[in-house]
C-alpha cells in the first residue's frame, strides 16, 4: 500500500503541480503512522497490560504525527526543516519498534516510510543519509537488546538485510525521483522557454504592426509633403506668371492705345471715303476691343485682392452678368432663380466677374445657338449656382485640366478665365465644379457658403442700428 | 470739325506714338498742342509756355505722373490736369485724385470722351480766367 501511494506521489511529482505531492506525502505519513499506532495500542490492549511509558510515547507520537501532517498540508514546513522532521520520524519509529518488541518486531518496515518521503520530498543524498540513519537506529535497537542479553547472528543478519534493503530503496527511489525532478525541471524550462518564445513572438508581431503603421504614416506624410510641394511650386509659378502677365498686360495697353488713337484719327479723316476703309477701320476697332478684353482678364487674374465681404444678393450678381450677355447668337436664357435665396457674405464685383466668365464660356460653347440655364438654389448651408449650356460639351481629358492656368480649349483664349473663377470662389470659401456630356452640354456649379453670411449680416445690421 | 477755342493742351507721355496720335487728334480738333516725354520736360514747358489743360500719363520713367501732377498743381493750382493710365486699379485712381487730378481716363482711350473732357475743362478755365481778370 505504501509503495502504491509513493508511486502515485512520484507520478504526480513529474507533473508541474508540486503541492499535490506534498499533500500525498502528508496523507501517507498520517494514515500509515496512525494505523501503526492503533495496531500498537490494540497490541497493548490484547496483552491486557496497564498503562505505562509505552502509552505516553504512543500518545506523544500521535500528537507529533497529527501536527507534522497538518503543517505539511498547510505548507508551513520550510525546506530546511524537512531533515529535522525526518530525523524525528525515524526516532519515533525506532521508539515504536522498540516498544513493539525490538529487533524481532514486525514493524521494522516502518523505516521505509521516512526513506521514501526523503526520496520524494528531498534529494538523493538526503534519501541515502536517511536510510543510513535508519539502519544505524535499527542496529542501536539490536545493540540495546544485546546489552541486555546477547546478540544472535540472526539479529545481525536482520540488521544487515535491513540496511541493504533500506539503502537499495533509497538509491532506487532517490534516483527515480532525481530523474523525475530533472525531467520536470526540463519540461518546466521548456514550458518557460516556450512561453518566452511566444511572448517574444507576440512582441515582435506587435512591433512589426507598429512599424507597418509607422511606415504607412510616413508614406502618407511623404505623399502630403509631395502634394504640398507641388502646390507650392504651382502657386509660385502662378505668382510669377501673374506678375509677368500683369506687366505684359499693362505694357500692351500703351501700343493698343496708340493704335486706337490712330484709328480714331483715320476714321475722322477717311472714314467716309469708301466702304473698304470703313470696314477695315471697324476691324481694327473690334480687334482692339478683343485685345483689351484679354488684357482685362489677365489683369483680373493678377489682381490678388482679397474679396471685400458684404451681405450680397447672388441673384442680383447673376442678373448683372446676364445683362452684359450678347444674346444675338440665338442663345435663349432660362432663369430659375430662387426668390427666397439667403444672402451670402461676398464681394459682389468678384462674383459678377465669376458669373460673367462662366456665362461667356457657355455662350461661346453654343456658337449656333442653344439654351442657357441659370439656376440658383439653397443647399445645406450653401447656395448653389448652376450655369448650364446645351453646347458641344467638354471631353473628359479636358475636364480634368479645365481649372489649370493657361489651359484652354478655345482658339482665342489664354486659359485664365476659369482659373480666376476658381481662385475667387475659393476665396469666398466656396467651390466650383463642372460636369459635362460631350455633345449635350456642360454644367458649372458654384457652391458658396451661407452660414457665416447670415450671422455676419445680422452683425452688420446690428452695427447699422 | 476744328473749333475756335485755340486753347493750349500739353500732352505728357513717354510713348512717342501716343504723343503723336493724341497731338494729331487734338490739333485736328483745333487745339494748340504741346508735348513732353517726361515730367521734368513738362514742368519746364509749364514755366515757359501758356498751357490750358494737361494730359498726363501716370506711368513714366523718372518722376511718375501723379507726382508731376501734384508739382504742377503746387505751381499753378488752377491748371486742369487729366491723368491717363493703363491700370484700372482703384488705389491708382485714388493716388491720382489725391495728387489733385481733375479727371482720370484709362488706356486704350475712349477718344470721344477725352475730347469732351478737354473741351469742358477748357471752357471752365475760360470762365475762371474771365473771372480772375474781372476781379483783378
Amino acid at each position: 500500500m505504501n509503495l502504491v501511494k509513493t508511486m502515485s506521489i512520484v507520478a504526480r511529482a513529474k507533473g508541474p503541480v508540486l503541492p499535490s505531492a506534498r499533500k500525498g506525502a502528508a496523507l501517507a505519513r498520517a494514515s500509515v503512522l496512525i494505523t501503526v499506532f492503533f495496531m500498537l495500542e490494540m497490541d497493548v490492549l490484547a496483552r491486557a497490560r496497564t498503562l505505562d511509558a509505552r502509552d505516553v510515547v504512543a500518545l506523544l507520537g500521535l500528537f507529533y504525527v497529527a501536527v507534522s501532517s497538518w503543517l505539511e498540508l498547510q505548507e508551513r514546513i520550510p525546506d530546511r526543516l524537512h531533515l529535522p522532521f525526518l530525523v524525528a520520524d525515524l526516532l519515533l519509529i525506532t521508539a515504536i519498534i522498540y516498544l513493539a518488541g525490538g529487533l524481532e518486531s514486525e514493524y521494522y518496515p516502518l523505516y521505509y516510510l521516512p526513506i521514501l518521503q526523503a526520496s520524494v520530498r528531498l534529494n538523493f543524498r538526503d534519501a541515502v543519509s536517511t536510510s543510513v540513519l535508519a539502519a544505524g537506529l535499527y542496529a542501536v535497537l539490536g545493540c540495546s537488546e544485546g546489552f541486555q542479553a546477547y546478540i544472535p547472528t540472526t539479529a545481525w543478519l536482520r540488521i544487515t538485510t535491513f540496511a541493504v534493503s533500506a539503502l537499495f530503496m533509497a538509491a532506487f527511489f532517490g534516483l527515480l525521483m532525481r530523474e523525475a525532478r530533472e525531467h520536470k525541471q526540463k519540461s518546466m524550462e521548456m514550458a518557460q522557454l516556450l512561453e518566452e518564445v511566444q511572448s517574444k513572438t507576440a512582441e515582435l508581431a506587435s512591433v512589426n504592426q507598429q512599424l507597418l503603421a509607422k511606415n504607412e504614416e510616413l508614406e502618407r506624410k511623404k505623399r502630403e509633403l509631395e502634394q504640398a510641394q507641388a502646390q507650392l511650386v504651382a502657386s509660385q509659378k502662378l505668382a510669377a506668371l501673374g506678375q509677368l502677365a500683369g506687366s505684359v498686360a499693362h505694357e500692351l495697353r500703351n501700343p493698343l492705345g496708340a493704335i486706337k488713337n490712330a484709328a480714331y484719327f483715320l476714321r475722322r479723316k477717311f472714314g467716309d471715303s469708301g466702304d473698304q476703309v470703313g470696314t477695315l477701320l471697324a476691324v481694327i476697332d473690334q480687334e482692339i476691343a478683343t485685345g483689351d478684353r484679354i488684357i482685362s482678364s489677365l489683369l483680373d487674374f493678377c489682381r490678388a485682392e482679397p474679396p471685400r465681404l458684404r451681405p450680397t444678393d447672388v441673384n442680383a450678381c447673376l442678373e448683372a452678368a446676364l445683362e452684359k450677355l450678347d444674346t444675338g447668337a440665338g442663345v435663349t436664357v432660362v432663369r430659375e432663380l430662387c426668390p427666397s435665396l439667403p444672402r451670402i457674405l461676398g464681394d459682389a464685383s468678384q462674383l459678377y466677374l465669376v458669373f460673367s466668365n462662366i456665362i461667356a464660356n457657355a455662350t461661346q460653347a453654343m456658337p449656333s445657338g442653344g439654351e442657357l440655364h441659370v439656376q440658383t438654389r439653397p443647399s445645406d448651408r450653401c447656395i448653389d449656382v448652376e450655369i448650364r449650356d446645351t453646347g458641344g460639351g467638354i471631353p473628359a481629358e479636358d475636364l480634368e485640366r479645365i481649372f489649370e492656368p493657361l489651359y484652354t480649349t478655345k482658339a482665342h483664349g489664354i486659359g485664365l478665365g476659369l482659373v480666376v473663377c476658381k481662385t475667387l470662389v475659393e476665396r469666398h470659401g466656396g467651390r466650383i465644379g463642372v460636369t459635362s456630356q460631350p455633345g449635350r452640354g456642360s454644367s458649372f456649379v458654384v457652391k458658396l457658403p451661407v452660414a457665416n453670411a447670415e450671422r455676419n449680416s445680422e452683425d452688420s445690421d446690428g452695427d447699422g442700428n | 470739325m476744328a473749333t475756335a477755342t485755340e486753347a493750349s493742351v500739353l500732352v505728357v507721355d513717354d510713348d512717342r506714338n501716343m504723343r503723336l496720335t493724341l497731338s494729331m487728334i487734338l490739333a485736328d480738333e483745333g487745339y494748340d498742342v504741346l508735348t513732353a516725354e517726361n515730367a521734368a520736360e513738362a514742368l519746364h514747358l509749364l514755366e515757359v509756355r501758356p498751357v490750358d489743360v494737361v494730359l498726363m500719363d501716370v506711368k513714366m520713367p523718372g518722376m511718375p505722373g501723379d507726382e508731376a501732377c501734384a508739382e504742377a498743381k503746387r505751381r499753378r493750382p488752377d491748371l486742369p490736369v487729366v491723368m491717363i493710365t493703363a491700370h484700372v486699379a482703384e488705389e491708382l485712381a485714388r493716388g491720382a485724385l489725391a495728387a489733385g487730378a481733375d479727371s482720370i481716363l484709362y488706356k486704350p482711350l475712349d477718344v470721344d470722351l477725352l475730347l469732351r473732357r478737354v473741351a469742358a475743362l477748357c471752357k471752365g478755365r475760360e470762365r475762371l480766367s474771365a473771372r480772375s481778370i474781372g476781379t483783378a
